[in-house]
């Protein structure tokens, strides 16, 4: 007798039953690993891009920013990420504060001076700066006040942070809508490939899980037996999904929390496992209610 | 025992119905050997399903040492087979992916610990059914004679007190055939109740009941 030999548990069914059609197990890990790093990035892309958006603004204080000509990219980047490239500092703070003053723009409630030599998120400049922020009261409309402005300093190009924002998600929306539709399609590709795998899975094995039944298997262990044998790939796929998703998300800038990341990620491999086997439950029950008779006799 | 009262089965296929067991009434006592013989499609095979408790019958009653199987919840209904019934089938419907041993061992996955199914004896087993040196062999490495003698074995692990074999000597050689009916033999005269159903009216000399079944009926009893 070979050494191995012991008396059997569910377990060692359900590792026979995964053994049985290996390829088929493969296509499940497979399925289920494309579908939750598709689900996490397509997330935690569009959580990024919304925080950092909010992050920026909320940073800066200012509704309007005014810079040299040429530098528009430069301040919008900034707005977006919250981070940008060295922009020279060559505005002189004091002079375009008081030729705001003498042309007496109505609204504004402050102007500071904001270096961004080495780039990055900047910091406070009160003498050379290379943007200005410009603070208005809740009262004016930031469009406005752009007209004059532009009036009092025709050199600056100005950059009103509501509208930078708005052009953004509007340049945003196809990779948004792109992407929701990959992570869609995944999910959905996932329901049909898991419902069609374990129907052709116990299909074949018709004949062993009738064999199942008449040794004393219940209709509940039926049913068990083949959820596990597709929600243990899903969900070994759907960590491994999370894991190279996460791990190409943190290799990029600016990543954030990294517990929340890896939180997300595990969302997404659970939602995947639980859509797999959610779509397994139809072949699964009819398995359990099979004839086991019939089932039997049909392995001729 | 085993008792059956006016049990009826039908199947309906796409244009007809079909009685495959037409209000049957019977009783089986404990440590009988029973052939049951008959053309195919004659019922045997769902009247052995019916006593096994497989499927449900139509009208009538089943019961089996006084309890009757569907008023049952299927998961007592499965432990009382587990623990009462061997079934032997045409066809061996191994698990591929488990030795010859592993798959004599599949009803310990059901059993409860100490309930008679181990290693050693599903070892016997297969010794007693000539398999002994092929028991860490895989299904497709045995001859179908061997598939066989290994879903017997696989009946008898935990000594059950009740065996029903559907044409277990089908599609094998007549050597094969008779060592398994010399098996069933000797469980019987061990106290087993058997119930065997087959195309081979030659062996209705072994039972100490032979039922001929036509069309869902009996129409002959010795």
């Amino acid at each position: 007798m070979p050494p191995e030999a012991k008396p059997l548990t569910a377990w060692s069914l359900l590792k026979a039953g995964l053994r049985r059609s290996p390829r088929r197990t493969a296509v499940g890990f497979a399925v289920a690993l494309v579908a939750a790093g598709a689900l996490l990035g397509a997330t935690w892309l569009l959580r990024s891009m919304d925080e950092s958006l909010a992050f920026a603004l909320q940073r800066l204080g200012a509704d309007m920013i005014l810079a040299p000509r040429g530098s528009r990219v430069v301040v919008e980047q900034l707005l977006n990420t919250g981070t940008t490239t060295p922009l020279p500092a060559t505005i002189n703070v004091a002079e375009w504060k008081q030729r705001l003053r003498t042309a007496k723009v109505d609204g504004i409630r402050s102007v500071q001076g904001w270096s961004l030599q080495q780039g990055g998120a900047g910091k406070f400049a009160p003498a050379t700066a290379s943007v200005v922020l410009v603070r208005l009261e809740s009262y004016v409309s930031p469009l406005i006040a752009t007209l004059e402005v532009g009036q009092a300093i025709p050199e600056a190009e100005l950059v009103v942070a509501e509208e930078a924002a708005r052009q953004v998600t509007r340049n945003l929306q196809l990779l948004v809508r792109l992407m929701t539709m990959g992570a869609g399609v995944a999910l959905f590709a996932s329901i049909l490939m898991t419902g069609l795998l374990t129907s052709v899975r116990v299909a074949e094995r018709r004949a062993e899980l009738g064999m199942l039944r008449a040794v004393g298997a219940t209709r509940s262990f039926l049913l068990g037996l083949v959820l596990a044998e597709t929600g243990i790939p899903a969900l070994a796929g759907g960590l491994v999904g999370m894991a190279v998703t996460a791990g190409w998300l943190m290799a990029g800038p600016g990543v954030g929390s990294v517990a929340k990341l890896l939180l997300f990620g595990l969302g997404s491999a659970l939602a995947v496992t639980a859509v797999a086997v959610v779509s397994a439950l139809p072949p699964a029950v009819r398995t359990a209610w099979m004839d086991p008779l019939e089932a039997v006799r049909r392995a001729g | 025992m085993i008792t059956l009262e006016k049990v009826t089965k039908a199947y309906t296929t796409r244009d007809q119905r079909v009685e495959a067991v037409q209000a049957f009434s019977g009783e089986i006592q404990a440590g009988e050997f029973i052939i049951v013989t008959g053309r195919s499609g004659a019922g045997k095979s769902t009247l052995l399903s019916l006593i096994g408790g497989l499927i449900r019958p139509d009208a009538g009653r089943v019961m089996v040492d006084g309890k009757e199987l569907w008023a049952l919840s299927d998961r007592d209904r499965s432990r009382l087979r587990c623990r009462t019934m061997g079934f032997v089938f045409q066809f061996a419907s191994l698990i591929p992916t488990l030795t010859a041993v592993e798959n004599v061992l599949l009803p310990t996955a059901f059993l409860p610990a100490g309930a008679g199914g181990n290693p050693a004896r599903a070892q016997a087993l297969l010794e007693r059914v000539g398999l002994a040196d092929q028991a860490d062999r895989l299904p497709w490495q045995l001859s179908g004679g061997q598939q066989k003698r290994v879903a017997v074995a696989r009946a008898l692990l935990h000594r059950p007190a009740i065996l029903l074999a559907d044409e277990p000597t089908a599609d094998l050689d007549e050597q094969t055939e008779l060592e398994i009916v010399d098996l069933f033999t000797e469980l019987h005269r061990a106290g087993t109740t058997v119930v065997m159903a087959t195309h081979n009216t030659d062996l209705a000399d072994r039972a100490t009941r032979h039922l001929v079944l036509n069309g869902g009926l009996v129409s002959y009893a010795s």
